[in-house]
């Protein structure tokens, strides 16, 4: 392959990879088992997918190891956080096939983005508001996505169409995880700004504290 | 300023308050959309039908700011900043949207793209891109594949759109089937990825990944346009034919390669059958061509043409797959992709370096916490690995 592509293409995959171990890292998981997550997800995009029945089947680095980091970032948390992360993958959810059903299927009607980031939009700020947290960003975009992969399939039996629905069968560069780590990068970044501002504010107001009256 | 934050957290707690109920609403019309199967297939079939480009009320049309002219009637939409290359090589770009009229400029007629296949997979063997073992489907392989497998020609199918599979699985054959007569390994996908909503381009991503898998170097994905049918009927070496456009996505890494794979397809086919490519329309989206350097969307014509001249016409397009892959149209010249591919991977770093800026620099606000972070990132982020203990900020 020519050098110029080699470069592009590698360049692409370290930045896109050094994304989502930066974003594991978030996830309450040391570097090795944020880098774990990473290798499995990677590993397991080139493995055979797991048929579910009924059409629906699922990729081990796109669709397994994603739930099974959700489900090991539940079992970190207090029943209450889990709670609040079930209500947000649940309005997510929902958004986010509501908004597949109203916004146009072609990209270029979309006045700001592509369809596949939309999801990670929705999840980001559903996931932010309902507790705040980054791992419910991150658990809520994840989640949408396979519920609304359930969902089509769901739609395709009562439409009495056949057709094949293959959960985060893009490995590492399926919309399940895209959504997951581009709603936490989000979270992220919504959080970061806007702590920095209640604080700034804050500790404007703290020393002239006349000003407010 | 406990009190402040006390104060925002309370806020953020009634909007989030206020968006569970409506989206509680939201949840319960869905239930109640979902709950009846026969209401569920004919609300699907009545959004599905407002919003599948096919049926939209008009369409997009570019005109010259400077003649008025007509330059293209499409049913993407389109946006400033897209670019359009018709079937004389002029370049137009749009400069700005009036209804449902795209003002483009003309920037002057363009040499095409010499980007020959070889220049991204190698040197080519004797006079031949692809060896005799390629050729056998050992190594090289030709991936198609239709996002919209539902889309449809009207004359030939009598629908638009068929969910089960549409007219233009027949045209993706024909199209897989001629490149195996010219000797071309390919690697079909029937998949249709309905429903056809917003995220069929999220499900057909999964076929692109297979079909990468699968050893595909090149991708097609197979669409069909939404307008008159006059739009893409041309005489081509005195034969009335249904023409095919090639879209390129201009919201991925891989654009400039994506395009010039474009152009030097077009160069090629002008030179095969002139006339059969309508142009090449670089619009907004990625139509996962992220996903690999040679991939291009193709519009068969459109949905008022017949199914069957779609289906000539792909066959004409296999001859010209063929010469450009098998390497006949002679040594192109080698510059150009390697540069190109440079050129973004400058952007994909500068953008990214800009992004963690900007972000750095809203989530310290000063330039000793930032210094500070870095300090950190280097000395403690990765201090596991090499024998230390991090603590965990969250659990901090």
């Amino acid at each position: 392959m020519n050098a110029g592509l080699i470069i592009l293409l590698s360049a692409a995959i370290i930045i896109y990879f050094g994304f989502a171990h930066r974003v594991l890292d978030r996830l309450r998981l040391n570097d090795r088992a944020a880098l774990g997550f990473l290798v499995a997800m990677i590993v397991g995009g080139f493995l055979p997918d797991l048929p579910l029945g009924a059409n629906v089947s699922v990729n081990i680095g796109g669709g397994i190891i994603p739930v099974v980091l959700v489900v090991y970032l539940w079992s970190k948390v207090e029943r209450a956080e889990i709670n609040r992360n079930g209500i947000a993958v649940l309005i997510t959810a929902a958004a986010v096939f509501a908004a597949m059903k109203i916004i146009p299927l072609e990209p270029t009607y979309n006045f700001f983005l592509d369809p596949l980031y939309i999801t990670a939009l929705i999840a980001g700020l559903v996931g932010y508001l309902s507790g705040r947290s980054r791992r419910g960003a991150f658990t809520s975009g994840t989640m949408a996505v396979v519920l609304n992969d359930l969902a089509s399939g769901v739609e395709n039996i009562f439409a009495g169409v056949r057709s094949n629905i293959v959960i985060g069968g893009a490995g590492i560069f399926d919309a399940v995880v895209i959504a997951g780590f581009l709603a936490l990068g989000l979270a992220e970044i919504v959080g970061e700004t806007a702590e920095r501002i209640t604080l700034e504010t804050s500790g404007r107001e703290e020393e002239n504290p006349d000003e407010e009256q | 300023m406990l009190e402040k934050i006390h104060f925002a957290g309370k806020y953020a707690r009634k909007t989030t308050a206020v968006l569970t109920v409506l989206t509680v609403l939201l949840l319960l019309e869905l239930l109640l959309f979902c709950s009846s199967p026969v209401l569920m297939a004919r609300q699907l079939e009545t959004i599905v039908d407002d919003i599948d480009h096919c049926t939209v009320e008009g369409y997009y049309t570019m005109k010259d700011i400077g003649s008025k002219d007509v330059i293209l009637v499409t049913a993407r939409k389109m946006n400033a900043g897209d670019e359009y290359i018709n079937q004389e090589n002029n370049l137009y770009e749009v400069e700005r949207i009036e209804g449902r009229t795209a003002w483009a400029r003309f920037k002057g007629r363009i040499e095409l793209s010499h980007f020959s296949a070889e220049m991204v997979w190698g040197k080519i063997e004797g006079d031949a891109f692809i060896s005799e073992a390629q050729a056998d489907g050992e190594d090289f392989k030709i991936g198609i594949y239709h996002s919209h497998g539902a889309e449809s020609y009207v004359p030939s199918d009598g629908s638009e759109s068929i969910p089960e599979g549409g007219g233009i699985l027949k045209v993706g054959e024909v199209l897989a089937e001629r490149l195996r007569d010219n000797q071309l390994a390919v690697a079909y996908s029937s998949e249709t990825h309905v429903p056809h909503d917003a995220g069929a381009y999220q499900r057909s991503r999964r076929t692109v990944e297979e079909l990468l898998r699968d050893g595909s170097n090149a991708l097609f994905d197979v669409h069909r346009d939404a307008v008159p049918a006059a739009e893409y009927k041309e005489t081509v070496q005195g034969e009335p034919t249904v023409q095919i456009q090639l879209v390129v996505g201009r919201q991925n890494q891989n654009v400039q390669t994506n395009r010039s794979f474009a152009e030097s397809m077009k160069r090629v086919t002008d030179d095969t059958h002139p006339g059969l490519i309508k142009g090449i329309l670089m619009a907004d989206g990625s139509y996962n061509q992220d996903m690999a350097p040679l991939s291009l969307l193709l519009e068969v014509g459109s949905h008022e043409n017949t199914r069957e001249g779609a289906e000539r016409s792909v066959s004409l397009f296999a001859e010209t797959v063929s010469v450009y892959f098998r390497g006949q149209e002679g040594a192109a010249a080698l510059e150009g992709i390697g540069s190109t591919a440079l050129r973004s991977v400058l952007w994909v770093v500068l953008i990214t370096g800009l992004a963690v800026g900007v972000y750095m620099l809203v989530s310290t606000g000063g330039r000793d916490e930032l210094r500070s972070k870095i300090k950190h990132f280097f000395t403690r982020e990765f201090s596991e690995f090499r024998g230390g203990n991090k603590r965990n900020e969250n659990e901090e």
